[in-house]
């Protein structure tokens, strides 16, 4: 009896909300707009080697920085590879950098800001503290001396990137939790004697998602355009496997004599950051339980 | 009283106008201390050629000729140089150079705890004062590169008052000896010389003022040129040559340089050298092989860079017809792995990123593996690479030398048993003796004969894989005239003016 | 007032032990770094005895602690130490870039706010249309952009092309303000663009928040025009939280925008931080972190107390 008293409420309350949050999205055009581009992304990444028309590594001079024709439907680029089948290709490196990075920082944040906001005291503070620290240090200085530090490569730059994006979801999980501690929720789940990592799963988690999850989004965003900056700094993804920061860094030298080579890898990167962060609005505004 | 101040003024503002040049370039990077005992940059060079004049300079084709110093004798055996030096000669601050100021400098470069100058002057023993216009150097053993390695920052004469004063730091407020003077620095921004009108040659040199600009980034450097912020920018990308040819009032000026890009190979040096390409010639053998180095040089830059297998370029008194460039040959190469049973060697290959060797380095991946060779690329950067040659924690790395104007200076500390840049630790007791050799004598004739012994070693048993010679752009306004592209990379101002 | 005090030195006091750790940390993560300083200064040319004569010199032989606390000693006492790069003294590269940065940062943030809050407030006040959009759009299309290849862009159009502005030769506000002002605009507006959509964002959720307010519907029931109430009561109620928003995107400009910096060629913090972490320049790296790490620490007390001020309900707590 007692288990279902329990669970009763959670329960009620979360499906409300997906039914809500669910319908709310459907009829958010821009959202629409949003997951459009973020599945569009996701196919390139997961299919890629399927649908690339041609060979996105091996260099071929003859064909050195042509411009748009019916073969080559986007050009190519400077060694004369096909910049259509780089930028598919660059798709998996880009969300790579976006997925790993931000799950990097949302359950590492995530995890510290919940230990500092449910347990308080001593850990509160000193986790604070660190995370304030880390917040103080420019992130891109974080992620150039951790990318360094492990030596250039994707992995190492999206757990860089990741490490410097997780004190944001560090407060951000500490001030949700501590407005919750405070609910009946807990205080009557503590009274009952439930443990506490219990608490913690089936209360506190699903209330916080919300947020956590639209800044997610967010990160996820900057962090695809972090990776474009590392490899501006020569960190990131090795060549000659293709990123649209890097392939963006080669044609930022070729700007006046062949523009197009900009174009695409930057407006993959725009199109992909702004994917993610209609979708991450749109959730926020689904699942946001005040909303009318 | 007032038309007199208005003509006085009016006679000013006609004056500074008229004669308020400056010539503002931009460098690739920031120079480091602008002391040339410690001095480390290449960049920095460039902005001693104004600051600080130098005991003998090199012509742009690489003969040594008189500075500072008008004339020079080497005994018999080789072990004693004695400099006539110029007369009429003062530092910046007003302070006499003569003969003292030649022995205090040498022995500066020699005992300063910064100072890397030290090995440079290795072979020089000690410095007499004979009188006021005479020095003489007392060698340790004859070393016919020493007058090469004098025109360079050994070479160069820093004020004898100021340097003692300021110590170490006299690099923050340098005092020299050349046309320009200090005036200001702001880290990584700009460095600010003026016109020393005291100098034994002023006439020569037409601007007032000398502007140094950092701009690492090449796009932003040559934005500037054209956009007029800049009057001359070095280390132009080749594949920008176009570009500034197809504007009117611009114009391209370069020269091949002394330095090389060049696949070094760790030999010996540690437990990275046992892999295959370490143990056995014939794999380094085809991968020099499988690489159409002219391929490359037309794929990465637009065929402006001189492909090369010598350690120094054509233009070279040293260079031999012997050893021409050979063409790729995919099925040699094939057919040597096989000899050396290992059909499909993995090699890594560690490298600084920059956007050019990156482009490199990416091709001559794509080449070695038509031959079956997998090169893997791994980027780093520059004091990460250095760090690793030395540990020997590398397979082969991608890494260039700008060169010096004797080819010891390309040749000998990479080479040599336990040489001070021989990373590989590539040790070959004749090639030893051929290089110690080569330092004995000045005759050109008899040194090249040696050079073509080394080159028929070293080019088998290729400790360096040399891919091919830089060339030095200038991109600069049309309107400056007398520039001569020297193949050291330094901008000398004499007799370069803007045309009106 | 006067209870504010109390808070703010407690403020400063709980800031302090944030700064050590700060301080401890950059420390930690560049000695980390593989690769010799002194090799890094080397260059080209390597002698051995030279090296090792150096490394006695700087103390980089000594056990890392022990190298903390002795800078973290001169520190207190004002000495940053020297760069090992140039011997020049690590504050007073700092004296020299601070004001740069300062000024960049400043002018990115104005931009910032001119583009991002306008937009905010239009998104929020006309919700799910296509105004809605627009604005989020215009604000979002800054964060995706990278700033190095944007800069480039305009150097391209704006200076190259159409000779508005210079491409480089940055002039201290001191000695010339014009050609100053000329060369700081661009960089400006490219950090300030990037900045936007975070902005933008929060203030758009800021707005929403308040225009839900019961307030907000009695000002509309009463029949004032849409506009006052957007502006008179909604705006100045939802401005608490952007002033944080605004002082911490402040707070990480002055740690320098590294790849605008480069790209424009001004002389800030960025490009000397990365320039001293490649070079592995140990006390210009600890120097300048700790100079933005304590104003980032002291903008965000500014900002809480300002947050304070406006928003008396806050207070109570």
């Amino acid at each position: 009896m007692t288990l279902a008293l329990e669970q009763a409420p959670v329960e009620v309350l979360a499906a409300t909300k997906r039914r809500g949050a669910l319908g709310k999205l459907l009829a958010n055009k821009a959202a629409l707009f949003g997951l459009f581009i973020v599945v569009t992304c996701l196919f390139c990444a997961v299919f890629a080697y399927w649908i690339m028309p041609y060979d996105p590594i091996k260099p071929n001079y003859a064909l050195v920085r042509k411009p748009a024709s019916a073969l080559h439907w986007l050009g190519t680029d400077e060694l004369g590879r096909d910049i259509l089948s780089r930028m598919i290709l660059g798709a998996r490196t880009s969300l790579s950098a976006g997925f790993v990075s931000a799950g990097i920082a949302v359950f590492l944040g995530s995890f510290f800001g919940v230990l500092a906001g449910y347990m308080g005291g001593a850990v509160d503070v000193i986790i604070s503290r660190v995370a304030d620290a880390l917040l103080a240090t420019p992130f891109l200085i974080v992620a150039i001396v951790l990318a360094t530090f492990l030596g250039p490569s994707l992995i190492n730059a999206m757990i860089a990137i990741g490490l410097a994006a997780a004190p944001v979801f560090t407060r951000l999980a500490r001030s949700q939790v501590l407005d919750i501690k405070a609910t009946d929720y807990v205080e009557s789940a503590r009274a009952l004697g439930f443990k506490d990592w219990r608490i913690i799963i089936h209360h506190i988690v699903p209330n916080i998602a919300a947020p956590l999850i639209v800044q997610a989004t967010l990160t996820m965003a900057q962090a695809i355009t972090a990776e474009a900056s590392l490899s501006f700094l020569g960190l990131g993804e090795q060549p000659p496997i293709p990123s649209w920061g890097a392939m963006l860094n080669s044609a930022k030298s070729y700007l006046t004599q062949a523009p197009g080579m900009s174009l695409w890898p930057g407006l993959a990167i725009f199109l992909s950051v702004l994917g993610f962060n209609l979708v991450g609005d749109a959730l926020r505004d689904a699942l946001d339980p005040r909303q009318e | 009283m007032k038309t007199g101040f208005l003509i006085a003024g009016a006679l000013m503002l006609a004056t500074t106008t008229a004669s308020a040049q400056t010539l503002r370039i931009g460098l690739v990077d920031d120079p480091d201390l602008l002391d040339p005992a410690p001095g480390k940059s290449f960049v920095g060079r460039i902005v001693f050629q104004s600051l600080c004049d130098k005991l003998v300079d090199t012509s742009p084709e690489l003969k040594i000729v008189p500075r500072l110093a008008l004339s020079w004798e080497t005994t018999e055996d080789g072990r004693v140089i004695t400099f006539k030096l110029r007369d009429g000669v003062t530092f910046q601050d007003g302070e006499k150079f003569d003969a003292a100021s030649v022995k205090f400098n040498i022995e500066r470069d020699k005992t300063m705890p910064e100072s890397i100058r030290k090995s440079e002057l290795a072979s020089v023993d000690s410095v007499e004062v004979i009188d006021p216009l005479t020095v003489r150097f007392n060698l340790k053993k004859p070393d016919a590169s020493l007058l090469a390695t004098l025109t360079d920052r050994a070479g160069m004469m820093v004020a004898p008052e100021a340097a003692k004063q300021a110590g170490a730091k006299f690099g923050l407020n340098p005092v020299c000896s050349g046309p320009y003077k200090f005036v200001e620095r702001v880290q990584q921004d700009h460095i600010t010389l003026e016109r020393n009108p005291n100098y034994w040659n002023a006439k020569a040199y037409f601007f007032d003022k000398i502007v140094f600009r950092t701009i690492p980034d090449s796009t932003a450097r040559l934005a500037s040129l054209r956009s007029g912020d800049l009057d001359v920018a070095e280390r132009i990308e080749p594949t920008d040559v176009k570009e500034i040819e197809a504007q009117k009032d611009l114009k391209v000026v370069s020269a091949t340089s002394l330095g090389y890009q060049g696949l070094t190979v760790n030999v010996a040096n540690g437990s990275a050298s046992k892999a295959a390409v370490g143990q056995d010639k014939r794999v380094r053998q085809a991968l020099s092989l499988a690489i159409d180095r002219q391929g490359l040089m037309d794929a990465v830059f637009d065929g402006q860079f001189t492909p090369g297998i010598q350690a120094v370029p054509p233009v070279s008194p040293f260079y031999s017809d012997k050893f021409p460039t050979p063409p790729r040959d995919v099925e040699k190469a094939k057919s040597l792995l096989k000899a050396a049973g290992v059909e499909h060697p993995v090699i890594n290959v560690i490298y600084t990123s920059s956007s050019r060797i990156q482009r490199v380095a990416e091709v001559i991946q794509a080449m070695a593996a038509d031959a079956g060779i997998e090169l893997k690329l791994i980027s780093t950067e520059f004091a990460t690479q250095i760090q690793e040659q030395t540990d020997g924690n590398f397979e082969t790395s991608l890494i260039g030398w700008s060169g010096r104007p004797d080819p010891d200076g390309n040749i000998y500390s990479f080479y040599v048993c336990g040489g001070g840049l021989n990373d590989g630790h590539y040790c070959n007791k004749n090639v030893d003796a051929i290089l110690n050799e080569t330092r004995l004598t000045t005759d050109l004739a008899a040194r090249k004969a040696l050079y073509e012994k080394f080159d028929a070693i070293a080019l088998d048993e290729l400790p360096i894989i040399y891919l091919y010679f830089d060339k030095y752009i200038w991109g600069m306004t049309a309107k400056l005239q007398g520039f001569v592209a020297h193949p050291d990379g330094m901008i000398r101002l004499e007799n370069v003016k803007l045309a009106q | 007032m006067s209870a504010m005090l109390p808070y703010v030195v407690r403020r400063v006091l709980t800031a302090l032990p944030t700064i050590a750790i700060f301080a401890c940390f950059v420390f930690l993560l560049q000695k980390l770094l593989p690769g010799d300083p002194v090799l890094a200064m080397a260059g080209e040319d390597r002698d051995p005895a030279t090296l090792a004569a150096l490394r006695v010199q700087y103390h980089l032989n000594d056990p890392l602690p022990l190298q903390f606390l002795r800078w973290a000693g001169n520190a207190l006492r004002g000495n940053l130490g020297e760069s090992l790069r140039n011997h020049d003294s690590v504050l007073h590269l700092i004296a020299q870039k601070l004001p740069v940065t300062l000024e960049l940062a400043l002018l990115s943030t104005l931009f910032s706010v001119m583009i991002g809050i306008p937009a905010g407030i239009l998104a929020a006040a006309k919700k799910g249309s296509l105004w809605d959009n627009f604005a989020r759009g215009t604000a979002l299309w800054g964060v995706s952009i990278p700033t190095f290849w944007f800069g480039i862009v305009l150097i391209i159009i704006v200076s190259v092309n159409l000779h508005l502005l210079p491409a480089s030769g940055y002039a201290p506000i001191s000695e010339d303000p014009w050609q100053n002002i000329r060369t700081m605009i661009l960089p400006a507006f490219v950090l300030g663009n990037a900045q936007a959509g975070i902005l933008m964002r929060h203030t758009r959720s800021s707005m929403l928040e308040v225009l839900r307010q019961d307030y907000v519907r009695t000002a509309r029931a009463k029949g004032l025009p849409e506009l006052r109430v957007v502006m008179a009561h909604a705006f100045r109620n939802a401005l608490a939280p952007l002033v944080t928003v605004t002082a911490v995107l402040l707070g990480q400009l002055l740690a320098g925008a590294v790849l605008t910096e480069q790209v424009f060629s001004i002389p800030g913090f960025g490009k000397m931080l990365v320039d001293a972490v490649f070079n592995r320049d140990y006390a210009v790296v600890q120097g300048v972190a700790l100079c933005t790490g304590v104003g980032f620490i002291l903008l965000n007390l500014l900002a809480d107390i300002a947050q304070l001020l406006l928003n008396p309900r806050l207070r109570a707590s």
